[in-house]
């Protein structure tokens, strides 16, 4: 099965999970997500990720100055976005374990 | 505006490389012309869309070259792919050329959608706006001041308090008053429900649109005195 596919349909919750702990600039947040395992995730699905997520009113932004190079615009939760982290961490964590019992009720092994 | 974040995050790059941390003169370029090609693919776009979308980019490019010496197109493909997927990431329909629309694998869908997104913008030129759906955006608050407004009035029409108003300056003031209430208290509604989720936002337009009975109520009424 393609990765790809699946990441499309939970880069959301994955963006808005990584802000959690910490906010970041766009290159960061896919570095984050980078070495968190999702080695397959696009600089673009990325970068559009957090502008749909910022337009949509779920991240705050602010601009940091940086003496040694481009100045970087940091993303930060705000209620809306840790709201909608929560709800979509219950659905995906559900749909998981869905999956997962499915998947070793028929005998697939692991 | 992107532009000229644009053009700084640049000069930043190039600041960057003075001072020891890696964007020469050519990889300078490199991300202009990368920028430029991106840019060009989304030309299609309400321009303060396109602008929103592009904002960070120039910065994003910068520290990308930074950390891989790979060329940019090695990276992260070639501009027109890098803007596809930006497009349906940022959730923006992909763009439809002239070409593409004789595609007979096309659902009528597609097509519909694309003669309306065209239709938008021409019409929309003709009041000075770049679309039909900016130039409803402004439109928004006197929309949602008249409902608010009309729903009150309505509703002391239909309490018995209204007809005698014409002959009463202080039911008049009062509910003159009371409508503006209601209209503020209107547009209030009208913001909080554009920061609310997308479901809410259907169910809020449906309820909006029957308030279009009220409004033309109280037009008919007011046109007749």
């Amino acid at each position: 099965m393609d990765a790809t596919q699946l990441l499309k349909g939970v880069l959301d919750v994955a963006v808005l999970a990584v802000l959690n702990t910490e906010d970041g600039y766009g290159y960061d947040v896919l570095r984050r997500l980078r070495s968190a395992g999702l080695d397959d995730v696009g600089d673009a699905s990325v970068y559009g990720t957090l502008r749909r997520l910022y337009s949509a009113g779920a991240l705050t932004t602010y601009v940091v100055p940086s003496d040694e190079g481009p100045h970087r615009k940091y993303y930060a939760l705000n209620n809306t976005g840790r709201d909608q982290l929560a709800r979509s961490a219950k659905v995906w964590r559900s749909f998981a374990s869905t999956m997962d019992v499915l998947l070793t009720e028929q005998g697939v092994p692991a | 505006m992107s532009t000229v974040s644009g053009t700084n995050a640049v000069t930043g790059a190039s600041t960057g490389s003075e001072t020891g941390t890696g964007t020469t003169a050519s990889r300078t370029a490199e991300i202009a012309g990368y920028l430029g090609g991106v840019r060009a693919a989304l030309a299609d776009l309400d321009p303060a869309v396109r602008d929103g979308l592009l904002e960070d980019l120039p910065e994003h490019l910068v520290e990308v070259a930074a950390a891989d010496a790979s060329p940019l197109q090695a990276r992260l493909g070639a501009p027109a792919t890098f803007a596809a997927e930006l497009r349906s990431a940022a959730g923006l329909a992909p763009t439809l050329s002239p070409a593409k629309l004789r595609d007979p694998s096309l659902s009528s869908a597609d097509l519909a959608r694309a003669f309306l997104q065209r239709a938008d913008r021409s019409l929309g030129r003709t009041t000075g706006y770049e679309s039909v759906r900016e130039f409803l955006v402004v439109l928004q608050p006197t929309w949602w001041l008249l409902r608010g407004g009309s729903l009150v009035l309505s509703f002391l029409a239909g309490s018995g308090y209204l007809p005698e108003w014409e002959h009463n300056g202080g039911r008049m003031i009062g509910s003159l008053f009371l409508a503006l209430v209601g209209g503020l208290v209107s547009v209030r509604l009208g913001r909080a429900v554009q920061a609310s989720t997308a479901g809410t936002r259907v169910v809020s337009t449906i309820i909006s649109a029957f308030c279009i009975i009220p409004v033309v109520y109280v037009l008919s009424q007011f046109l007749r005195v």
